[in-house]
């Protein structure tokens, strides 16, 4: 066998006549992500400051679809685990304050696995409105006790002025101003691994496969072999890590945690930004994300009931595109070139 | 040395709120044995599959495979020591294609199934195998067909394919022709003759063709006892059966 069939023939082949799907579908991924990286260069400071935010949104909003797209299961309290990591990142910091960035990452990202696994077991036992409903109460939970346990979260206030000074490879680079591109770098040399990293998982390994197989046909899958609760455990351990490595990186960028990342409405605003941007592409949710924070940049400077408008439009797009506006993209991007074909026959 | 049996089950009972559906069944199969396991509807011949494959715990009794009491093991642990299953109402992964379906039976069966990376070396020889898993049942072509929109008795075919391809020890089957023309019927009694080598066999089926053609023994349930056991010939002598089960299929 050639190679070349060798390098078509893997698990999350869709068969030859969708791998030119999965080919525009990686030409789109690293598209996007190039514009990301490149878009300091061209864009305004405040702009890169929102960008910043956006990113973090957006990988926010790719752990969540990780459960909602590949397990098929709607978390209503993601933000306990965003939040979970922004507030322990702060401690960690309060304690060692001159912990390395990698480490510092590394231990809040483990801490959100390890809180992962143990409401995972818990979660995943359900699924549907149960699933839903049990995460809901965990955010409350996550919620309440960032906002009354004060000695700690620091309540309403929150806590504030916390910067990793240690960035160990990067002596020269400081965090010292959230907002300017050198932030926004070091939070994509971070988040762009991480996120490549799952979107390689989820869509080129079989273990991706494994996971949609259970998905798909728990039943099935379960008689066939696979040990289904174990795979949307460690499915829903991997989406906590991700909502982590978020919470994590918006700490860094905003240089404060507040009881706003682990509000439920920020679990709600997520599920939007997820299908505003469209669940049914990995990085449909980044998209999302980047469109979320320049939308609601523009319309809450024109009028304070900006959230209306911004509940009409997601309304719109549920109706008109339930794919997302990565789906409505595709869709148009699929039309131009079968009127092409037909130009050329 | 006398083998063990592959499936012995001992004393199975089992009710559900509506009252007793299994009471003290015992069955015993020997390696390499087909059984035909018939009965009228509502007998709990699905219940008995479903406590034998993992889907039911039952009330009393044990079940055991190889030797090896199973009767607490969850299905996907029943399914790695070689117990493999086909559904009455057909359970596949739908908006997959066939290729996809057989690739999830294979990479399981081949313990690839979590792999966290692209192995194309060890990945390779599963497509290979997946082609060859689908031609058995002529699936060769509709390769890259949604399961979901496929005729039905092509989807009965990929149902005993993704059992076939894992290469279990006990091939439990439910029905596998319900629904089936008289064509497909015949087809799928080649398959099986051709394809089931020593592996051992219990088969659910009304239609009685197949039956007679694939087993050895045949056991009768009704209303959750055993009526009956023996050879083909001697079931289809045995006045009690011919009243309850093949009096009933004439009528
Ligand atoms: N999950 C269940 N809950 C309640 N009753 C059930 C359930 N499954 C099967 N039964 C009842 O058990 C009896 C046997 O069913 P089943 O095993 O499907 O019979 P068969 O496969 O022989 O037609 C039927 O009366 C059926 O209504
Ligand atoms: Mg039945």
């Amino acid at each position: 066998m050639s190679q070349t069939l060798l390098a078509r023939t893997t698990a999350a082949d869709r068969g030859p006549r969708l791998s030119s799907a999965k080919r525009a579908e990686t030409a789109a991924t690293v598209l996007l992500l190039a514009l990301l990286i490149v878009a300091p260069t061209f864009v305004s400071r405040s702009t890169v400051n929102d960008l910043g935010q956006a990113v973090c949104l957006g990988l926010f909003a790719i752990s969540f679809n990780l459960l909602f797209k590949y397990s098929g299961l709607l978390s209503f309290g993601h933000a306990a685990f965003f939040g979970f990591a922004a507030y322990a990142e702060a401690l960690l910091l309060q304690s060692w304050p001159g912990l390395p960035l990698p480490l510092l990452v590394v231990g809040t990202v483990l801490s959100t696995a390890i809180l992962g696994l143990l409401l995972g077991q818990v979660c995943v036992r359900r699924s549907g409105a149960y699933f839903s409903m049990t995460t809901l109460t965990i955010g409350a939970f996550f919620y309440a006790v960032a906002f009354k346990w004060q000695g700690v979260t620091g309540g309403t206030d929150g806590l504030d002025s916390f910067m990793p000074q240690n960035l160990l490879l990067l002596p020269r680079w400081s965090l010292d101003n959230p907002g300017t591109a050198q932030t926004y770098w070091l939070i994509l040399a971070i988040l762009i691994p991480a996120a490549l990293a799952a979107w390689a998982l989820l869509e080129w390994t079989p273990w991706g496969n494994a996971v949609v197989a259970v998905r798909s046909n728990e039943k099935r899958a379960a008689f066939l072999g696979y040990d289904t609760h174990g795979v949307k455990l460690a499915n829903f351990v991997l989406s906590a890590a991700l909502a982590g490595v978020a919470g994590a990186l918006w700490a860094i960028d905003n240089g404060f945690v507040s009881t706003d990342s682990v509000d439920l409405s920020f679990s709600t605003t997520v599920i939007i930004v997820a299908l505003l941007g469209g669940s049914g592409w990995f990085w449909g949710p980044m998209v999302g994300a980047v469109i979320y924070i320049a939308v609601s940049d523009r319309l809450s400077a024109l009028t304070p009931h900006w959230q209306i408008f911004l509940g009409l439009a997601f309304v719109g797009i549920v109706l008109f595109a339930p794919r997302g506006l990565a789906g409505l993209v595709q869709s148009i991007w699929q039309r131009v070139l079968t009127r092409r074909g037909r130009q050329n026959v | 040395m006398s083998e063990l049996p592959t499936l012995h089950l001992s004393r199975i009972a089992k009710s559900f709120g509506s009252g007793p559906v299994l009471q003290d069944v015992n069955l015993s199969l020997q390696s390499g044995e087909r059984r035909g396991l018939i009965g009228p509807n509502g007998a709990g011949k699905t219940t008995l599959i479903n406590i034998i494959t993992g889907g039911l715990a039952p009330d009393s009794g044990d079940v055991f495979f190889q030797g090896q009491r199973i009767t607490g093991l969850s299905p996907y642990r029943r399914n790695r020591i070689g117990i493999g299953r086909s559904f009455q109402i057909l359970s596949l992964f739908g908006e997959m294609t066939v290729r996809e379906n057989l690739r999830n039976a294979l990479l399981r069966h081949r313990g690839l199934h979590v792999l966290p990376w692209r192995a194309a070396a060890r990945l390779a020889p599963i497509e290979d195998e997946v082609a060859q898993a689908a031609e058995l049942v002529g699936l060769g072509d509709v390769l890259k067909a949604r399961v979901d929109t496929l005729p039905y008795g092509m989807q009965r075919r990929l149902d005993i394919a993704l059992v076939l391809a894992q290469e279990p020890a006990l091939v439990v089957l439910d029905e596998p022709a319900a629904g089936l023309s008289g064509a497909e019927t015949r087809d799928l009694i080649d398959l099986l003759q051709t394809r089931l080598g020593d592996r051992t066999l219990l088969l659910v089926e009304h239609d009685m063709d197949v039956v007679y053609s694939l087993s050895d023994r045949i056991t009768v349930l009704d209303y959750g006892r055993v009526l009956a056991e023996g050879s083909p010939a001697e079931i289809s002598a045995n006045s009690d059966v011919r009243r309850v089960y093949l009096g009933e299929d004439a009528a």
